[in-house]
């Protein structure tokens, strides 16, 4: 479970972005954060992983709190996948690539090997274990990066709009892993500007950029005219299609 | 390093001068201090700081002067005045001895590189450069050399947010920067590595789009606000390339 | 105009293009969709004339600008004819100018045009993208969409016959899609376009002729319902959001209606229509 409580934070010099933002994810659950460009969705991921350190409140998995611990203490706890995979590819075989979030954990060979099979599996890569990952087209690259971090077997996953820009068939992939981690027990975070993606697989929606961020169920956040105007977000398809109807 | 930052918009006279004009200044202000002694060199400096208070850049230009000339006017003094054994050292006090001649010789560099620093600050600091650039394209000298001279100044600050964001990425992966040597290695390998192929990829796909563009299918290029030009600063220019030759015939004469 | 000959293009040890023909007249608005690597890169750099070799090696056909390949032509003359927008706006920013209009001058400048079409050139494309206000900033100080926008500017400057844009939606919040997608809406009807994507609905209702490239092929089913409904492209590409959303309701309350390709709907209009007539029926 991933706790978010009174969090505030502020860039130097800037207003405050976040006053006493809380928020629960708890095991199973999948929640999307929404809003405009500039309204803090990479903000707040940035105070879950640690790579900002929040002025007030504190950020807790499992009960415990992990804020002020060092970055790489937070990755035992907190997997993030980035925007741009080109951002973090460093191997010269994409099985090196994954196997180094587990060898961070000191495990032994053989299991370190079994994790990195089951994430390249999942991930529709195993074919291409053996590849430069600079050889793999964008959208594997993509689940490179998100085969490295569900190799890590951490309990929290932050997703930076992995949907984006791809076809149907990675869709479904990437569908069905999220639903798989969910189903594990995983709390699940994803940064996400396709509300119909959101609408398909997400429990909650924390929605930036208003007065004041709550965490809505999803079939309210989409049916709260005032709340979707504040933060500037379209409907999804299936909302406006009823709305035409009617 | 030549940096956007530098410069401080104004509309004296210098601001207002060509950029051609002003380089070619710099350059015989470069060419004489080898010909100039240690005093005047000292006093030039002074007079070119005084003409950049009078440009209303004079802030900017001696607090920079300052920062990066102290620590080498020290440095500069002490070694050839008081440490490298010459000839005439002569005792101070205790163990301290201080020569003559050493002194002489570190004023001279010193003074040199004083006064190139103090020249080429008031040349950033007055030239926008966007308008050295028009000027350069206007005077029809190559665009790759204009595209050398722009381009780390555009893409520096590109290139230092994707090195944040490597660093980022991989530490929330568990990439902990301290440790071993091996692991200290293995850090800056993943940090490098990215950092590489995006730059490469990038410059790649950029340099597809500049021949797209048309970069350097004609030798020069139009400048549509060319930088103002006189008949006079033309003639000053001319003036000073033959004072620049005649100079370095005499150095090499001598 | 442009035309693909059997062009057969590899790359790395793998082939990207098998075979593929097409032929563009002028004015006309393409769009052609395909799956992840499915090799619109590719396609589009080739019709671009930007790889003539290099790591894409050519097997066999190619590429002719009315009639003659784009060796023939010079780079001046091909700055003029085919500008290429890329999926990444901060990678076609040419690194050369400081400020947004000293940007899209900067093409028309190299083609070593008169003074006054430059700057007519200029001030007439800031205005057709949207971006008078930002004249003055430096382009990568620039969000994402107005980077794009910035982009397709410095292209149109140059006043190209034939506009490539590699997947130009697929970076950008649905804010700033509408944005660019009312700039290519206004492009001069002279103009052709070509559009790569991988998804329907950002095209729907802006193209004229559809088609799929999938595995190095490419295939035009004789009109867009029936490309959209073409059993493969469903499989990689997937429905229109419309069209999908609408199958799942009909799904569940059983429709009076007999669908198939030629009336199954593309748009929300269309769609509440079926629905509100088999709910009454």
């Amino acid at each position: 479970m991933l706790e978010v409580r009174d969090l505030g934070f502020a860039y130097q010099g800037q207003p405050l972005l976040f006053d006493g933002v809380s928020t629960t994810v708890p095991d199973g659950h999948i929640l999307a954060v929404v809003g405009r460009n500039g309204a803090g969705k990479s903000t707040l991921f940035k105070l879950l992983n640690g790579l900002l350190k929040p002025e007030d409140g504190e950020v807790l998995v499992g009960g415990k709190s992990i804020s002020g611990r060092k970055i790489s203490e937070i990755a035992a706890h907190i997997g993030t996948v980035f925007q741009s995979p080109e951002q973090q590819l460093f191997a010269g075989r994409v099985e090196e690539e994954v196997a180094f979030g587990p060898r961070q954990f000191g495990l032994p060979a053989n299991q370190i090997s079994e994790r990195v099979s089951d994430a390249l599996n999942r991930t529709s890569l195993l074919d291409q274990i053996a590849r430069h990952p600079l050889d793999l087209s964008a959208a594997e690259r993509r689940f490179l990066a998100i085969a490295s971090v569900l190799a890590m077997r951490l309990p929290v996953l932050l997703l930076d709009e992995a949907q984006r820009g791809l076809d149907r068939v990675w869709t479904e992939r990437l569908e069905s892993i999220l639903e798989a981690e969910r189903s594990a027990g995983k709390s699940i975070v994803m940064i996400c500007h396709d509300m119909d993606f959101v609408e398909r697989n997400a429990d909650t929606v924390l929605a930036l950029g208003g007065r004041t961020p709550r965490q809505i169920p999803v079939p309210a956040f989409f049916s709260d005219t005032e709340v979707l105007a504040e933060v500037s977000v379209e409907r999804p398809t299936p909302y406006r299609l009823r709305e035409f109807m009617t | 390093m030549l940096n956007s930052s530098i410069y401080c918009p104004g509309e004296s006279s210098l601001h207002r001068a060509n950029p051609l004009t002003k380089s070619t200044g710099l350059f015989t202000v470069v060419v004489t201090s080898f010909l100039l002694p240690p005093p005047a060199l000292w006093v030039v400096s002074a007079i070119i700081l005084l003409i950049g208070l009078a440009c209303g850049v004079g802030g900017s230009v001696i607090w920079r002067y300052v920062l990066l000339s102290l620590p080498f006017t020290l440095a500069v003094f002490v070694f050839h005045g008081a440490i490298l054994p010459r000839s005439d050292m002569q005792p101070v006090l205790g163990w301290l001895h201080y020569s003559l001649t050493g002194l002489e010789h570190a004023s001279l560099v010193g003074g040199r590189i004083s006064l190139i620093l103090a020249s080429s600050l008031l040349f950033v600091s007055t030239t926008a450069p966007a308008t050295l650039l028009r000027a350069l394209d206007a005077a029809r000298w190559p665009p790759g050399l204009s595209f050398l001279l722009a381009s780390p100044l555009l893409l520096l600050d590109q290139f230092t947010g994707r090195a944040r964001a490597i660093s980022d990425a991989q530490q929330t992966r568990g990439l902990s920067v301290d440790g071993s040597p091996w692991r200290r290695l293995q850090a800056l390998r993943m940090l490098l590595v990215p950092l590489l192929t995006s730059a490469l990829a990038d410059a790649q796909e950029r340099s597809h789009v500049l021949t797209a563009r048309g970069f350097r299918a004609l030798p020069y290029r139009t400048v549509i606000d060319p930088p103002a030009d006189t008949r006079f600063q033309r003639f000053l220019r001319w003036s000073l390339a033959v004072f620049m030759a005649m100079e370095t015939a005499f150095m090499v004469l001598r | 105009m442009i035309e693909v000959i059997d062009l057969h293009v590899g790359f790395a040890s793998s082939d990207v293009l098998k075979g593929v023909s097409l032929r563009v007249a002028q004015g006309e608005r393409l769009a052609i969709l395909g799956g992840n690597g499915s090799g619109k890169s590719t396609l589009a750099g080739w019709l671009a004339g930007w790889f003539s070799g290099g790591t894409h090696r050519l097997t066999a056909g190619g590429c002719l600008w009315n009639g003659k390949p784009w060796d023939d032509y010079t780079l001046v003359e091909r700055a003029a004819t085919v500008q290429l927008v890329g999926q990444f706006p901060a990678q076609h920013i040419s690194g050369r100018a400081f400020t947004v209009a000293e940007e899209i001058a900067f093409g028309p400048e190299n083609l070593g045009l008169p003074h006054e079409e430059i700057v007519t050139r200029r001030d007439e494309t800031l205005a057709a993208c949207h971006l008078e206000h930002l004249a003055g900033r430096d382009p990568f100080t620039l969000s994402g969409g107005e980077q794009q926008r910035l982009v397709i500017a410095s292209a149109l400057a140059l006043r190209p016959k034939l506009m490539i844009l590699d997947e130009p939606f697929s970076n950008l919040d649905p804010e700033a899609r509408s944005h660019t997608l009312s700039v290519l809406n206004a492009l001069p009807a002279d103009v052709s376009v070509i559009i790569m994507d991988t998804n329907p609905d950002t095209v729907l209702g802006w193209a004229n002729r559809l088609f799929v490239l999938h595995e190095g092929k490419i295939s035009e089913f004789g009109n867009i319902r029936a490309t959209l409904f073409d059993p493969t492209v469903i499989a990689t590409i997937g429905l229109p959001a419309v069209t999908r959303c609408f199958l799942e309701i009909e799904r569940g309350s059983g429709s009076a209606e007999n669908l198939s390709r030629d009336n199954l709907p593309l748009t929300f209009v269309e769609a509440a229509a079926i629905l509100r007539r088999s709910r009454s029926a």
